[in-house]
């Protein structure tokens, strides 16, 4: 540019030469001297001269002009990334563009193999590539390759071939970086890729509606979705109301949109799939607005949801049937994970074990053991016991500590599940205070039945007692016999052999004796515990054993104490039995009786000498006049099984208590037994 | 004098001692004892025919039991159950099963009951007319002594 200047000065100088001459040549005027001929041909050359000089001047600017085009324009070449590479791929000129675009300079990379400090890789061999461009001439190409830095780029090559004359040939190559736009083009294939995926997966509809027109501009294909191609879409009419079937479901996106004045909506329909039938859709919709805001365009998706609606409503109900479980499931439940955390927890768990239901979910179970056993013997038992599985015996009895910290003995079971691959424990705790405790009233009773059984038994007993008896009887009668048989017989007598068989006899009623003994010591057995007893507390028990489960129904109990802390002295065993016998008594007295009142009292009275009388007293058939006299002996009995020891034995016990027992008929029906007992005075009862 | 064998099968042993010196003491007759009726019918194939006499209430086997296995293996004895309580439910089982006679013990008249397979129908028939006629006539309070005479009359 500065050349340029200068030639502009030039010019001006040779252009004010001819404005002088021509100045000067006005000044002179005929006649013309010799002198100004001379002057005249002087200025004539001098403008000429001129002429000349500018001419010449303009010529030099022009070629300067080129010069510097020229110039600039190599200048500007050498700003692209251009580079020249001989046949052997070593790189001859690395304009500055190239310094550039991959980081080292032409100092660097002149003298360089372009494979080697580039690292190319083509789709095409190097080799490949260089005959083809010697065949074509000219090509383009697409190469990888790397920055200094390590960048990998995306370039591509458009390469001419130049023949350097000597028979051997260079490559101009210009290299453009087509990186971000190849990536551009991966990521747009990716998401188109995926899109298509969705599509066909998901059994996505897509469709675009020009809003203005109303008609739909392009949709996926419609099998996917609708199960068969769709109709109208070659020649797109309007949505309108006389189209085909997905256009009423575009329309209704338009009407959903208008109607709610939203820019998104969602909807659901309907619609008929040749195979798959009646399917439930979702809709959802956007409207793409202009500049100014006027709605330009509706883009929607159609997504099939028929599964998963229904997944959700099964879900759903089995939330609701799980709440319900939790809510109601008698036991303890847990439901822990692999190592044991509480996850999930029935009410009952949290009511059981008193803890909200926060503070035992996340909680160990076995962090809730109080065993005397220890918590690593529970966790031995436990794993055992699962690893056995269904043959293991459960249930598992197990004691927790509740938030108050009260022992609760529960029996487990536990059961486990494979949820996604994870494990989970099923715990069912059974709360087993109240079969304890039932347990525990079993066992009293029991006990004090067993008390009374003794009496109970006694039918039973005697049954056996007269085969036992009748075994040793009928032996000493065969013996006896057979002594009686020798005695009597005429021939000489062995004393020796009727020794033998009376010793035998002797032997055999001995057995019996024992027998008898036996049986004495069983009924009553040892001695009398003597102690002071609550009278009217005695009295209910045996009311309540003599009547449980004896089948005696429809018997009013009624009682008259005369006072209820009464104190006597007596075997409290002993006396419930015979209260238990005179009851069952009345009571199989009023059954045999059958219809009419079974009242049934038990009294008592001060009687004489401050004795205190006890009375059972029934409303059944009474007892005969003449039975009376032999109620108390043995076999006096008027029921068909029994055989009439417990009155016999019952006298026995109150006689030995230093009472009486005695009968008498009630007038009007029915029986009273009474018997006497010592009275306690309260402060020696303590 | 014809031997008369008369099988006692009783588990108590003074019982079935007191039997078999009875049956001695009045002469004519032959004892063995067994103390089951599984030991008796073991040895059955070695026993001369003869009459049984055989406790109801045994361990093991009980009499009615031994008698309905008696029937079926040998035809040669005849038996006589003897019982501590009588049951007409069961007489009559046993009379069904092929049982001569029912005795209740204590039993005074064992002797009297005592039959065993005669020689010739005849006789058999005879003698146990006999021995009915003698039930009959002394019942079963009989004295041990009158019931025994009765039955060598």
């Amino acid at each position: 540019m500065a050349m340029d200047r200068r030639t502009n000065g030039l010019l001006a100088l040779f252009a004010l030469v001819p404005l002088g001459t021509l100045l000067r040549a006005a000044y002179i005027a005929p006649p013309f001297t010799l002198s100004d001929l001379i002057q005249i041909v002087l200025l004539s050359l001098l403008g000429f001269s001129a002429l000349v000089g500018a001419a010449w001047t303009a010529h030099a600017r022009a070629v300067v002009s080129v010069d510097i085009e020229r110039r600039e324009l190599a200048d500007a070449l050498e700003l692209t990334a251009v580079m020249v590479v001989d046949d052997c791929g070593v790189i001859r000129h690395w304009s500055r563009g190239c310094e550039e675009l991959y980081g080292w300079s032409a100092h660097h990379a002149v003298g360089a193999r372009r494979v080697d400090l580039l690292c190319s890789r083509s789709r095409q061999s190097l080799k490949g590539l260089w005959s083809s461009l010697l065949r074509e001439g000219r090509m383009t190409n697409e190469m990888v390759e790397y920055h200094r830095d390590g960048r990998q780029l995306i370039v591509h090559d458009n390469i001419k071939l130049f023949d350097r004359g000597d028979g051997r040939h260079e490559a101009v190559i210009a290299v453009t970086d087509v990186t971000e736009w190849r990536n551009a083009q991966d990521a747009l294939r990716l998401s188109e890729a995926r899109l298509a995926t969705a599509v066909s997966v998901q059994g996505i509809f897509i469709y675009e509606i020009d809003l203005p027109s109303r008609r739909p501009i392009w949709t996926t294909p419609g099998e996917m979705f609708f199960g068969r191609p769709l109709e109208g879409l070659a020649s797109p009419g309007p949505v309108d109301d006389h189209g085909p079937e997905h256009h009423a479901h575009m329309r209704k996106a338009i009407e959903a949109i208008e109607a709610s004045g939203h820019d998104r909506v969602h909807f659901d329909f309907e619609f008929d799939h040749p195979r798959r039938g009646k399917r439930l859709a979702e809709g959802w919709a956007r409207i793409i607005r202009d500049l100014d805001g006027r709605p330009l365009r509706l883009l929607g998706t159609h997504l099939d949801v028929t599964e998963r609606r229904a997944r959700e409503r099964a879900l759903r109900s089995g939330e609701a049937e799980r709440e319900a479980i939790l809510a109601t499931v008698p036991d303890a439940m847990f439901v822990c994970n692999q190592r044991g955390v509480v996850r999930v927890c029935s009410a009952s768990a949290c009511r059981l074990l008193g803890y909200p239901e926060e503070e035992l979910v996340g909680r160990r179970l076995v962090d809730l053991i109080e065993d005397d056993r220890g918590r690593s013997a529970i966790r031995r038992d436990l794993r055992a016991a699962l690893h056995r599985g269904l043959e293991s015996e459960w249930p598992l009895p197990i004691s927790l500590r509740r938030a108050d910290g009260e022992i609760l003995p529960l029996s487990f079971v536990i059961g486990q599940t494979r949820i996604d691959g994870a494990r989970l424990f099923v715990v069912f705790g059974r709360d087993m205070r109240p079969a304890i405790a039932t347990e525990e009233r079993f066992r009293r009773m029991n006990n004090d039945l067993a008390q009374v059984s003794r009496l109970g038994m006694m039918g039973e007993m005697a049954a056996v007692l007269a085969h036992e008896l009748s075994q040793p009887l009928s032996a000493v009668v065969n013996f006896l016999g057979a002594v009686d048989l020798m005695l009597g017989s005429a021939g000489e007598k062995d004393a020796e052999k009727l020794r033998h068989a009376v010793t035998r006899a002797s032997e055999q009623a001995s057995r019996a004796g024992e027998i008898i003994r036996r049986l004495r010591a069983f009924i009553l057995r040892g001695e009398a515990d003597m102690r002071a007893e609550l009278l009217p507390a005695l009295a209910r028990e045996a009311a309540a054993l003599a009547l449980f489960n004896s089948g005696a129904f429809g018997i009013r109990l009624h009682y008259e104490f005369e006072r209820e802390d009464r104190h006597v002295l007596c075997d409290r065993v002993q006396i419930q039995q015979v209260l238990v016998n005179l009851i069952r008594n009345a009571a199989d007295a009023m059954a045999a009786k059958g219809n009419g009142p079974h009242d049934l009292t038990i009294a008592t009275t001060v009687a004489r000498d401050d004795l205190i009388e006890v009375q059972v007293r029934d409303s059944g058939p009474g007892v005969a006049p003449e039975m009376l006299e032999r109620l108390f002996r043995p076999f006096a009995t008027t029921k068909r099984e029994g055989l009439g020891f417990g009155l016999a034995i019952s006298r026995r016990i109150i006689e030995a208590h230093g009472g009486q027992l005695s009968a008498a008929s009630v007038p009007g029906g029915g029986a009273v037994f009474r018997f006497t007992l010592q009275p306690m005075i309260a402060e020696a009862a303590r | 004098m014809i031997e008369r064998h008369v099988y006692v099968v009783d588990d108590d042993d003074g019982l079935r001692a007191s039997v078999e010196m009875l049956l001695e003491a009045a002469g004519g007759f032959v004892t063995l004892g067994f103390a089951s009726g599984e030991t008796f019918l073991q040895d059955l194939a070695r026993l001369e025919a003869g009459c049984v006499l055989l406790d109801l209430n045994m361990p093991g086997l009980n009499g009615l039991e031994v008698l309905r296995l008696l029937r079926q293996r040998d035809r040669r004895f005849e038996t006589i159950l003897l019982t501590g309580q009588g049951d007409i439910g069961i007489a009559v089982e046993a009379m069904k099963a092929g049982a001569i006679d029912f005795i209740e013990k204590p039993y005074d008249n064992v002797c009297c009951s005592v039959r065993w397979p005669p020689a010739s129908p005849g006789s058999r028939t005879a003698s146990a007319r006999k021995v009915r006629s003698s039930r009959r006539a002394k019942g079963s309070s009989g004295s041990p002594r009158a019931s025994a005479t009765c039955c060598w009359a």
